[in-house]
């Protein structure tokens, strides 16, 4: 069946009210939705409340949903969007006060060397501001001003909010791979 | 499009899966249920408000009251100044014996007959039809216990359109187009009947009376004998069974449309009655009345039916959107009438196409309903409807004269796409 059908028919048995749909289409997009909300937290129980909000918005607006746009971004726009209002609630004093860092030189960075979870681990130990704009820029595929829109910050402030995690991960890879070196000296 | 540098990042970390612990589910799912339970009692509220709705309107709403009881100094004035000019003696005088007589207890029961150039100037009606007079109200009831004769009724060809275009008390039996939507395309099969009260015939049978003697409007009391018409009209009905298809528009809205038949029926009393060559007789709704020959008998039953073909369309948009659902919708119907028939007790039955009668053939009004349906399974849906319907356009030719009504009906769902 092609992808769009099921998705229609999904929706429609959600909307009908069946329980069985409900749990189908939470057992399709959970997984997915998940990894995106761990991005942006810092511990798996932050990331599952996050969906666990992302679901029942989800269900509650499941009837509005425009089904000729896409299911899959509309619910990582929601998911992202929930991630975004927990952190503001959680650590707002958090969110843009990066002490400054050395000049890191951004070179080819060595991802290949790391697993999904490594990667995901240095993301997470970005400040919380830091970690917000490089997710949305470098994985979410967001411009500047979108993220400045979307976080209610200047252009300029994301640029340079980017910039510092570029710095940060790099930092962090490199001092990640001194450590694996030591290990294996 | 990013850089490189995004590109690794995107590439090594995006479109993962984490796999959730089992207990979110069950979070979400309890969450889910206490959502439902709110939105099952707003639908409940919802479906007993329909249900106000659909059966208390036509009872406050309908024109009960007759309203159509004319200037009775007026007609007096008119009688009397007519009476004397063609027979002086008897009518026109408070002091004739006959007039004493009608305007006391009713003990010998008359009518009066101004018969132009006849010979006598009351007529007695047969002695067990008794009479009453409430003065409060200023109107006067028959109390009928005699039968009109019910030989040699004559049929006339008068000109109905001074009694149709006097038919001053706008009426309201309930029709309405049940209709319903679901996503997709729904084949429909409606059926709907409802009750209201009607007001179609007092104007007329008052009307009957005047125009054709007197040019006015109603006859009534001189020197305290109301010789008023009684007329009342019960509850009347309709019914409607039809079919049609819905087609959506966008992901909310739907459009319908279809084609029905629609009965609308009303019954009253009248005691009106001509003076036929073979004695007294009932007056034929569309019958002429020739000049002085009034009389008031006995009251009579009659029954007023309208056929139409009903081709309404209509949107709908949901305002509660889930397996039970919640609509509102407005839109308009054309309705072609195909008969207009009168069914007394007392005289034959009689059926006339709108060309015969002053009611347009083809007439319009706007629709406002509300429904809730219910998904049976993944075709199948049945719905409840109630809903208000105006006339747009007036149903007679001379007269703006606009149809209203409440009512509720079920429509079954068969969704073909």
């Amino acid at each position: 069946m092609p992808k769009s059908n099921f998705e229609h028919e999904l929706i429609q048995k959600c909307c009908d009210g069946n329980r069985a749909a409900y749990r189908e289409f939470y057992e399709f997009y959970a997984g997915e939705l998940l990894a995106i909300a761990f991005r942006y937290m810092k511990t798996k129980q932050e990331a599952e409340d996050v969906l666990q909000e992302t679901f029942i918005k989800a269900f509650k607006n499941l009837a509005s949903f425009n089904r000729q746009a896409s299911l899959k971004t509309w619910l990582t726009t929601i998911v992202i969007n929930t991630a975004l209002n927990a952190l503001r609630n959680q650590h707002n004093s958090r969110l843009w006060k990066i002490s400054e860092l050395e000049s890191v030189e951004i070179s080819t960075l060595p991802l290949d060397n790391y697993n999904y979870t490594d990667l995901v681990s240095f993301i997470q130990q970005l400040p919380v501001g830091c970690q917000s704009v490089f997710n949305l820029y470098a994985i979410e595929g967001y411009s500047h001003k979108e993220i400045a829109d979307l976080l209610s910050i200047s252009q300029g402030t994301s640029k340079s909010q980017y910039h510092r995690a570029k710095m940060l991960l790099q930092k962090i890879i490199v001092s990640e791979e001194t450590r694996t070196k030591q290990k294996v000296i | 499009m990013k850089g490189l540098y995004e590109q690794h990042w995107k590439r090594a970390v995006g479109g993962a899966r984490i796999e959730p612990s089992e207990a979110l589910w069950n979070n979400i799912a309890s969450n889910l249920d206490k959502e439902r339970g709110s939105n099952y009692w707003v639908t409940l509220l919802m479906i007993a408000a329909t249900i106000t709705i659909a059966f208390s309107f036509p009872l406050t709403i309908g024109n009960s009251a007759f309203e159509v009881l004319p200037d009775t100094n007026q007609f007096v004035a008119q009688l009397e100044a007519n009476t004397n000019s063609n027979q002086p003696a008897n009518l026109g005088s408070t002091d004739s014996p006959a007039n004493k007589q009608l305007s006391g207890s009713g003990s010998e029961n008359k009518v009066l007959n101004t018969a132009k150039g006849n010979e006598e100037s009351i007529n007695e009606i047969p002695p067990h039809t008794s009479s009453s007079v409430d003065k409060n109200v200023n109107s006067f009831n028959l109390i009928k216990n005699a039968k009109a004769q019910n030989t040699g009724f004559e049929s006339f060809s008068w000109n109905i359109n001074y009694q149709l275009a006097d038919l001053s008390n706008y009426y309201i039996i309930p029709y309405y187009m049940p209709e319903k939507i679901d996503e997709g395309r729904n084949l429909l099969a409606s059926l709907n009947m409802g009750t209201g009260n009607a007001s179609i015939s007092g104007g007329l049978f008052s009307n009957t009376l005047l125009e054709s003697d007197y040019g006015m409007s109603l006859s009534n009391s001189k020197d305290g004998f109301s010789n008023a018409v009684e007329q009342s009209e019960s509850t009347g009905t309709a019914f409607y069974m039809g079919t049609g298809i819905e087609l959506p528009m966008g992901n909310k809205w739907a459009v319908l449309t279809g084609i029905g038949y629609l009965v609308q029926k009303a019954e009253g009393v009248n005691n009106v009655v001509r003076n036929g060559k073979n004695g007294y007789r009932p007056l034929s709704i569309y019958a002429p009345v020739k000049t002085g020959s009034i009389f008031l008998s006995e009251s009579y039953q009659y029954t007023l039916i309208n056929n139409y073909i009903s081709v309404p369309i209509s949107v709908k948009y949901p305002i509660i959107n889930r397996k039970m659902k919640f609509r509102a919708g407005a839109g308009i119907s054309t309705d072609f009438m195909l008969r207009h028939t009168i069914n007394a007790e007392t005289f034959n039955k009689a059926s006339y196409k709108p060309a015969e009668v002053d009611y347009k053939p083809i007439v319009l009004s706007g629709l406002v309903n509300f429904d809730i349906r219910y998904s049976l399974n993944k075709h199948y849906s049945v719905a409840l409807e109630t809903g208000f319907r105006r006339g747009i356009t007036p149903i007679d030719k001379n007269k703006d004269l606009y149809p209203s009504s409440f009512t509720g009906g079920i429509v079954l769902l068969y969704k073909i796409r």
